[in-house]
């Protein structure tokens, strides 16, 4: 049973230490963050990330699972991921 | 080779334009624009920057990412007959300021989503900016922020602009690209250059008005110039991905029912990672190009697989001669007789380019020997943007039928084959490709060593899955230093694709017999480490 707090904590450390190019935003990783736009996630960093939970946490993310608006925001996208591993 | 000297993109946009004046051009977040809207919004732009533009402007900044703005400011700019100039809020600051001052622009348009990035991007730099936005909003809210700069903002009025003094030789665009010292090189290209391509597009496929056309590339890129302009010349419909889409490709090519694809195969390789490359996935898939990296045969059967109706074209060139060059059509079976190693063949030069192999002291060699390609012809760039030292470097003198042709070096080891075209060997230097961007291990061995002040710094590309190299590795020798700490000043100077993986320390770097880094055994030393 992963714990959601820990899960996100996990998941917005590895985002956080994948960035940091301008230093002018303030980095928080809050639910409502759009995280891909605001570009701290690209398709790099999405498949290390895939992997990253795969590792950790040991399930698979199946992306015929997952639709665009998941990846709207920080929250959808943890809560995406939880829908999966639970 | 015959050199068209009156027909310029502006004059072909028109004519698409005024013919497909009702249908869609393009699709970005959750606008759609007819043909007719996007020109009127284009000059809106064309009409200001024709007020306010002296004799030194030749190109004008566009700091705008996948919005609106982005695509009615190229037009916009293009249509005043100067060449934009795309600045790329995902990029670094420091690169993308060192661009900003070697390319000596002094307007800017800005979008919305980049707006904010703006100020530190200017900070230390002398110059004073004129600063284009698109509405009184904007400019309420950045006019105090930005300056000592000026912001403006598009009027209303009469936008009818005429377009005699655009020629062939007008530039369209500048992009910078990795250099080997850290310094990011401009390359401009002109009208000419771009007519020449999409003609040669149109050669060999056949897009009509009711074609979708993807917009995978970010503008700093130069495959955006197929997306946008093979699109628009044809009357297409331009799809711009969301932020979303891109992570997820496939999604968005099965969701927007597009017919025309444009990627790097890495696009594609991401898919497969994703199990989403299935059979029969995208029915509406018309014509495939991919560029900008190696394609294997293995990938395009795996493509195909997908799109059982689409027909797949492997695209070749460097920025330096106008996004491609030259092409070839992945054919089932034959193509795996054609590859070498798997990797597809480069093809056959497009019409008015020219492509040699050449050896050591510069001399052309027959078909079936390996040597470096070399190009000329109506695609290529003049020289590197304000760098002659480097112009004369990698622009080279050859005599050819007695006959001296300046040509491109590319750095790439290519065979050629009478029936088919050039293999691609590899690289001469030490250039890779990560997502379809160029890198010079160089730039990233640069910007380390001056971080760590030491010069027995030496970074690879590694591993190699499905013909990519996924990641940088850098070996460092004679240095006691947090790598945490190595990594994070290399995110505030280089791009993410540049940024390594993993620093390995080593009492001692390997040589080879010639007493260089022998990179090869780090990537042996990185192997055995699985």
């Amino acid at each position: 049973m992963i714990l959601e707090e820990d899960f996100k904590n996990s998941i917005k450390n590895f985002i956080q230490q994948k960035n940091n190019n301008y230093e002018v935003i303030n980095f928080e990783l809050t639910d409502d963050v759009n995280f891909i736009g605001e570009g701290y996630v690209d398709s790099i960093i999405f498949i290390e990330l895939i992997s990253f939970v795969d590792k950790t946490f040991g399930f698979e993310i199946d992306m015929a699972k997952m639709e665009p608006n998941d990846l709207m925001n920080f929250g959808s996208f943890i809560k995406s991921l939880l829908r999966q591993g639970a | 080779m015959t050199e068209k000297k009156t027909k310029t993109l502006i004059s072909w946009l028109i004519e698409s334009f005024k013919k497909n004046s009702d249908r869609t051009a393009l699709e970005v977040n959750d606008l759609t624009l007819t043909y007719t809207q996007l020109l009127e919004r284009a000059l809106k732009y064309t009409a200001l920057i024709n007020k306010i533009k002296n004799e030194e402007d030749i190109f004008i900044g566009l700091f705008a990412y996948r919005t609106h703005t982005a695509y009615e400011g190229i037009l916009g700019i293009l249509f005043s007959g100067l060449g934009y100039m795309p600045l790329n809020k995902t990029l670094p600051i420091e690169r993308t300021k060192k661009a900003l001052i070697n390319s000596g622009i002094s307007k800017i348009i800005v979008d919305t989503t980049s707006i904010k990035y703006l100020s530190s991007l200017l900070s230390g730099i002398e110059k004073k900016f004129t600063i284009i936005v698109s509405d009184e909003q904007i400019l309420r809210s950045y006019k105090d922020i930005l300056k000592p700069h000026t912001i403006i903002t598009l009027e209303n009025g009469n936008n009818n602009q005429d377009f005699m003094d655009i020629t062939s030789d007008t530039y369209a665009y500048l992009l910078f690209t990795s250099g080997t010292t850290g310094e990011p090189k401009g390359i401009a290209i002109r009208h000419k250059n771009i007519v020449n391509y999409i003609e040669n597009l149109n050669n060999f496929s056949s897009p009509t008005c009711e074609d979708r056309f993807s917009q995978m590339h970010d503008l700093t890129f130069d495959n955006s110039v197929f997306d946008m302009f093979f699109c628009w010349l044809n009357g297409g419909s331009l799809c711009v991905p969301s932020d979303q889409y891109l992570l997820m490709p496939w999604a968005f090519l099965k969701d927007k029912l597009l017919s025309i694809w444009f990627s790097v195969p890495s696009v594609a390789v991401l898919m497969k990672r994703q199990k989403m490359l299935k059979k029969d996935m995208f029915p509406t898939l018309k014509w495939s190009f991919f560029a900008g990296e190696s394609f294997s045969d293995s990938l395009a059967k795996d493509w195909k697989d997908a799109s059982p109706n689409t027909r797949i074209i492997n695209l070749y060139g460097p920025t330096e001669a106008t996004v491609d060059c030259s092409y070839y059509e992945w054919v089932k079976d034959i193509s795996t007789k054609e590859s070498l190693n798997d990797i597809l063949p480069i093809g056959k030069p497009f019409k008015n380019m020219d492509l040699i192999v050449i050896d050591e002291n510069l001399q052309i060699v027959p078909p079936g020997n390996k040597g470096e390609l070399c190009l000329s012809g109506l695609q290529v760039t003049e020289g590197y943007w304000n760098n002659i030292e480097l112009t004369e470097e990698k622009f080279i003198k050859v005599i050819k039928n007695d006959e001296i042709i300046k040509y491109y070096r590319t750095g790439d080891l290519v065979v050629y084959n009478e029936s088919y075209g050039f293999n691609f060997l590899g690289r001469i230097d030490d250039q890779i490709k990560i997502l379809g961007y160029r890198i010079e291990l160089q730039e990233i061995e640069a910007v380390i060593k001056d971080i760590v002040k030491t010069e027995t710094v030496s970074a690879v590309g590694w591993p190699v899955t499905e013909r990519q190299v996924d990641g940088i590795y850098v070996f460092i020798s004679g240095v006691n230093m947090e790598s945490a700490y190595i990594i994070n000043l290399c995110r505030k100077l280089l791009p993410n694709y540049m940024i390594p993986k993993k620093i390995i320390f080593l009492d001692a770097l390997p040589l080879n017999v010639n007493g260089k880094t022998d990179k090869k055994k780090l990537i042996q030393m990185l192997t055995n480490d699985i």
